[in-house]
């Protein structure tokens, strides 16, 4: 490897810490608790003495960057006693020596079971807690760590799988990093609480191919944004976690339970960020279960079986906790829990590693591996690491990497998303507008006509006005606007059911780690185009009506024959066919679009279906008679004449067809 | 005309997955075509549009069409491609407002 990955990986130091991986939950503007919380100042931006020990709260597309970088003295954590102090990193920490240990199953790579460390980003940590106190003492969900027990599965060592996730999901490296972070995270199971379950996403019980937007949902203790937060800013990079390792390798928890730990708990408590869906559902609960866990917190406590206990150093961004998971109170703890009966795939191979590796020393389940193959899956894992961090402007200092500047690293964001909020006095100005728009002729139609009662006072209005010029016009306009908010409205919403669909792609103009933004949303447009276009039908033919009805009631009963009936005689029914056949048109254009893009669609099969698409609309075109002469352009009139008809050339596959006249 | 729509679905096709590009191209032809549109309805004020003897005035006469070829057929023609693209245009700005 080169220098450079060295420094990216501060690997000694966190070596034998559980990392998980957290993904940053960006604020989505439509969905109304995050609305909230964004609302909501940052309890710690007030306070300026910590502002040195701040790295930069996720956004969309924010990843943080800075290794190695020590907490300053006297900050929040006040930890700078290296090798003891805080190190903020690159979660993956795997070096040589791990890696062998792990192995050999001499040292767990990924938690030993009676220490798991989860460390999670501040905002995220009321959510842990909420989560461990809804589940309840006798629950999966209440631990948020490893179940111990279950061990029964054919083991596999996490880097292998590591690996394998990353050879499967096509070096996509964030879905490498959900391998890891899956090994520490419960699935949602349904002992939890209604109302907690339900701002999760309940209608995925399941892992559903273990991508990193769907399996970082099911993390247990941390916030779970609404369905709606997804297209926004999924997949962005996992937060950097802070570990904090004493001399010896071992966590110093008499360290983290000195002194203004207290207060910033108490502070903990009422700060904003702690408030996720769950506890501003159940927030009694919630709440009290909250404080009974920070006062039962004692070093005996790390043998109670039944509460898991979170340690919290301090309030930072990047905040510490540890989570000691229970021992399992039950043999319902030997079920592997729901979504992984039966599937293979990398998350259950993750998941029972930690299980077992927590339980027993765990020997290796295939062939022992020659040291030239173990360099190779070495070398494999370093690239994978060197990869997941991409390389960043670093610092002032431009290409400086001696460890000097690395501690004073910037870090290098990509540019945030647009506010894409709609503007409230957009709805409140436009859909009256639209609204009267569309009645306006609708309503001087009816009180014009003999037949249809409308009430004086609408009537009275109407003759303030002047009558429509052209009223279908005038509905159009009213149905454009309906289309404009429609489709402004309509995005949000809808964006997250294709995300759901995997109809997603990077927004690569957003820099390497952009949003991830919903595809094919031009299929609700369409939808809501045709669905206003249908609506519009009546309109332009409503004067016609008006003459039918004029015709119905100067008619007598008895003279009346079905050829004066309603519409028969007046209606263009050439106008009314031209415009249904546009509509169709519309619709084969629809489904080609949205089968371009889900399928890919070859070009050789795109070219021939417009083709298709447009003979109705052609054939309706040549049977009214419309014109096909063509205006030369007043440079080229010498060559071919003023006009050239086109005729047969305009529609030829209408040479076979009969001529009307 | 067949090959006109071929042509122009594919073109407009043909850079998908720039974000917004589809959207915009489809806006801009759409408005084009509307501003073609509304250009044969005798809707404009005639002073606006210089019509031959009416320059000085300063009140709005009846209104004419900008171009004054077309016939009661034209005219709705040309009504019934606005109405096609009218909403068109509303819905290709609401994506393109999520897709800039």
């Amino acid at each position: 490897m080169d220098v450079e990955a060295d420094h990216l990986l501060p690997c000694p130091l966190i070596s034998q810490d559980a990392i998980e991986i957290v993904p940053a939950p960006a604020p989505n503007p439509f969905s109304p608790p995050d609305a909230l919380v964004s609302l909501l100042p940052h309890p710690e931006l007030s306070s300026s003495t910590r502002q040195s020990a701040l790295l930069p709260l996720p956004w969309p597309g924010s990843h943080v960057h800075s290794p190695g970088v020590t907490d300053t003295p006297g900050g929040g954590l006040g930890g700078n006693d290296a090798p003891g102090g805080l190190v903020y990193g690159f979660p993956v920490n795997l070096n040589e020596d791990d890696y062998l240990a792990e192995t050999t199953g001499a040292n767990s790579l990924i938690g030993t079971g009676a220490e798991t460390r989860r460390i999670d980003s501040g905002r995220q940590t009321g959510g842990a807690i909420s989560r461990g106190a809804v589940g309840g003492p006798g629950s999966i969900t209440a631990s948020g760590g490893i179940l111990p027990s279950v061990s029964r599965r054919p083991t596999d060592s996490l880097t292998r799988a590591l690996s394998i996730s990353h050879l499967k999901m096509g070096g996509h490296h964030v879905d490498t990093l959900s391998s890891l972070s899956l090994a520490y995270q419960q699935p949602h199971t349904p002992s939890s609480s209604s109302r907690a379950r339900h701002h999760t996403h309940d209608y995925y019980p399941h892992y559903p191919g273990g991508t990193f937007s769907e399996i970082s949902r099911y993390k247990m203790g941390t916030v779970t944004p609404p369905p709606s937060d997804r297209w926004m800013s999924e997949e962005t990079t996992p937060l950097v976690r802070a570990v904090r390792v004493g001399p010896d390798g071992v966590i110093r928890e008499e360290d983290v339970d000195e002194g203004d730990e207290e207060h910033e708990d108490e502070d903990e408590e009422v700060e904003p960020y702690s408030l996720d869906e769950g506890s501003i559902e159940s927030g009694e609960v919630v709440t009290e279960s909250t404080k009974k866990q920070f006062k039962s917190r004692s070093n005996d406590d790390l043998n109670d079986t039944r509460q898991s206990k979170t340690r919290s150093v301090g309030w930072h961004p990047l905040r510490l906790t540890e989570e000691i998971p229970p021992a399992p109170a039950s043999p319902t703890y030997l079920e592997p829990p729901r979504g992984f009966e039966g599937d293979t795939d990398l998350a259950t191979t993750a998941w029972t590693n930690t299980a077992s590796a927590s339980t027993r020393v765990r020997k290796p389940s295939g062939p022992a591996l020659n040291a030239q193959q173990e360099k190779e899956r070495l070398e494999e894992l370093w690239e994978i690491a060197a990869s997941i961090v991409p390389p960043m402007p670093m610092g002032v200092g431009g290409e400086a990497s001696d460890a000097k500047s690395v501690t004073t690293t910037t870090t290098s964001l990509p540019p945030k998303p647009l506010d894409r909020t709609i503007p409230a006095w957009l709805p409140t100005l436009l859909i009256p507008l639209a609204l009267s728009l569309i009645l306006h002729p609708v309503l001087y139609a009816a009180s014009s006509s003999p037949t249809l009662r409308v009430p004086s006072l609408v009537v009275r209005f109407l003759t303030t006005l002047p009558p429509p010029t052209f009223p279908a016009l005038e509905a159009n306009l009213g149905f454009s606007i309906i289309a404009l908010l429609g489709m402004l409205y309509a995005v949000p919403w809808m964006g997250d059911a294709f995300i759901a669909k995997d109809l997603k792609g990077r927004d690569l103009l957003k820099g390497p780690h952009g949003a991830v933004i919903p595809e094919c949303m031009g299929l609700p447009g369409a939808a809501m185009y045709i669905g206003l276009m249908i609506m519009f039908i009546p309109f332009p033919f409503s004067k016609y009506f008006e003459d039918s009805i004029n015709e119905w009631s100067g008619a007598g009963v008895e003279t009346l024959k079905m050829e004066q009936a309603v519409g028969r005689r007046t209606f263009p029914h050439q106008e009314l066919a031209l415009y249904l056949s546009s509509i169709l048109s519309l619709l084969i254009a629809t489904l080609l679009g949205f089968l371009d893009d889900v399928f890919d669609i070859r070009w050789r099969h795109k070219l021939p279906i417009p083709i298709i698409a447009s003979i109705p609309l052609l054939m309706v075109y040549y049977a009214e008679g419309g014109l096909t002469t063509v205006i030369m352009p007043i440079g080229a009139r010498w060559l071919v004449g003023k006009t050239v008809n086109l005729g047969e050339l305009a529609t030829p596959h209408m040479c076979c067809a009969n001529r009307p006249h | 005309m067949s090959l006109l729509s071929t042509f122009s679905t594919n073109s407009i096709n043909i850079l998908a997955g720039v974000n917004g590009l589809e959207v915009g191209q489809a806006l801009v032809i759409a408005l084009s075509v509307a501003l073609n549109d509304a250009m044969y309805l005798p809707i404009w004020p005639r002073i606006a549009f210089g019509q031959p003897g009416q320059l000085g005035e300063l009140v709005l006469l009846e209104g004419g069409p900008i171009l004054r070829r077309g016939s009661e057929e034209l005219i709705q023609r040309h009504l019934l491609s606005l109405y096609f693209m009218g909403p068109l245009i509303g819905v290709c700005l609401g994506l393109l407002y999520h897709n800039w």
